[in-house]
């Protein structure tokens, strides 16, 4: 007992690690684990449940304090994170994501049975359904948009590239366009962006917490879990569409709250549908055995690396607003772009690199024209929906 | 219904807590561990294991085969019930709860019981 207790913590100190550094996405760190020269048994596999939860919790810290532009005429169209950094209320908006992963952990456990029954009695017809649920998805981000027809390109290009990067046999297809679409364009923009600096944040208790958008974001997390290729900021994006006017601060927490509650959701359709929905489970179903019992396991070391997870962001989360206050995060943006160059030629090769320059030069091309980057799933759902289709390219 | 930020820490706190005491009721006695690791020296340790069936035999009611994942490891079942014997054909991938033995200077396992993997 004492080795998978340890395993647990040395995964909230790993996922601590890989939270706070920017770019890393928690799909990568799946990967890295299991390219990992480790043992696999079941304590490693508490390793990547604890890892993969404490990642979701911390990355809200960069997520929050990187990548936003400076002040003037994006400020409406910013994520609503990168809004309360520059009213020097990051804190406040990293409390709130940390607010969701917890009611979502909360909420999670007690939704469980009923998605996983769901899942049970109605996994079969899901095929015939997920189809039309991912086009309708897509159908709605693109009609949320401004600059509609730019959205259609955005979308169906960065589809077709998925489409081709995951059929072409380049190696960990999906680690290289995330990295392609989502970690080099914000890095990019950090490094080259004239101001060197956060604004001078403040450290107030700021709004109360929305119990029902945290139920919200379990029940999100819940659909999100079932449906293949609807990834957490689409799902987020769904909710938002369907709720008016939602504050910046109920935003975060179900934010916060899917990027946690996916993971818990996961374990749970890995033992009930066979299926692999994050790079979490990926990993869990090539280390360990899935049964009941190894289930409970991983969901009772979820429920502890939220708790855990939780009190730490709260603990870091002011250090690092200072922290970020001092530094020039421009250059650390550069860092972390070599980083992650040499890990995509190391585990994709050339091709992979090319790959992901590609992805993200569209992703630049969504960036410029303000078409929100969670158009850029369609990655992952055009690939998937021609999956249930049965086309094969 | 609205939630004091401030609270936050205790919550936390109340999950970590209750998610150990979970993980500590639930953790299996046996370590879980792979075909290529079982070496001599863990001889009399119980362990869990995860593998395919191969060259099944049932002899005298007792089973024996060898259990592939990576490796390779003789097994036997020493009288398995008919429900278990059920779960016994070569090909399929199950999880055994074993100790480990030395026969004759050679690793093998003594089944306890067997679970068939989805």
């Amino acid at each position: 007992m004492i080795e998978e207790f340890s395993w647990l913590l040395l995964g909230v100190a790993a996922g601590t690690f890989t939270g706070l550094a920017p770019g890393i996405h928690a799909n990568t760190i799946a990967f890295i684990a299991m390219v990992s020269p480790v043992e696999k048994n079941l304590g490693f596999a508490i390793f990547v449940v604890s890892m993969s939860i404490t990642h979701s919790f911390m990355d809200a810290i960069p997520n929050i304090l990187l990548g936003a532009p400076s002040s003037g005429e994006m400020f409406l169209s910013i994520l609503p994170g990168h809004r309360m950094l520059l009213q020097g209320r990051a804190l406040e908006a990293i409390r709130f994501t940390v607010f969701g992963g917890l009611a979502a952990g909360i909420f999670g456990i007690a939704l469980l049975p009923i998605f996983y029954s769901f899942a049970e009695n109605y996994g079969n017809i899901l095929p015939v359904i997920i189809p039309a649920v991912l086009a309708g998805t897509l159908l709605l981000m693109v009609l949320s948009e401004k600059n509609k027809l730019m959205a259609l390109a955005v979308t169906a290009l960065a589809g077709i590239i998925g489409v081709f990067v995951l059929g072409s046999g380049i190696k960990n297809g999906i680690f290289v366009l995330v990295m392609g679409f989502y970690a080099f364009p914000s890095l990019l923009v950090q490094a080259l962006s004239k101001e060197k600096g956060i604004p001078a944040q403040e450290k107030k208790p700021g709004e109360k917490g929305s119990v029902f958008h945290g139920l919200v974001s379990a029940v999100a997390s819940g659909i999100v879990s079932v449906f293949p290729g609807i990834g957490p900021s689409a799902a987020a994006f769904v909710v938002k569409t369907f709720t008016k006017k939602m504050k910046e601060t109920e935003y975060l927490t179900i934010i916060g709250g899917i990027n946690t509650g996916n993971l818990l959701f996961s374990i749970a359709m890995l033992y009930s549908l066979g299926k692999t929905r994050t790079g979490m489970a990926v990993a869990l179903k090539d280390i360990s055995p899935i049964s009941f019992e190894s289930t409970a396991v991983f969901l009772a070391a979820a429920v502890a690396s939220i708790g855990i997870a939780a009190l730490l962001t709260e603990m870091i989360a002011w250090e690092s607003v200072k922290f970020m206050e001092k530094i020039d995060y421009g250059k650390v943006s550069l860092i972390v772009m070599g980083f992650l160059a040499l890990l995509l030629t190391l585990f994709s090769g050339i091709e992979g690199l090319a790959a992901a320059a590609i992805a993200s030069l569209l992703a630049g091309a969504a960036l410029a024209s303000k078409v929100k980057r969670s158009t850029l799933m369609a990655f992952l759902i055009f690939p998937a929906m021609f999956y249930y289709i049965g086309i094969t390219v | 219904m609205e939630f004091g930020l401030e609270n936050l820490k205790y919550v936390s706190l109340t999950l970590a807590v209750a998610g150990l005491l979970a993980l500590a009721f639930l953790l299996p006695e046996e370590k879980s561990v792979q075909a290529g690791a079982i070496t001599a020296e863990m001889s009399g340790e119980k362990i869990l294991v995860a593998g395919t069936i191969k060259n099944l035999e049932i002899r005298k009611g007792n089973a024996f085969f060898t259990l592939e994942n990576g490796a390779t490891v003789k097994t036997v079942y020493f009288s398995p019930s008919i429900e278990q014997l059920s779960l016994l054909r070569n090909g399929s991938t199950v999880v055994v709860k074993a100790e480990v033995s030395l026969y004759r200077q050679e690793t093998e396992l003594i089944a306890s019981e067997v679970r068939e993997i989805d």
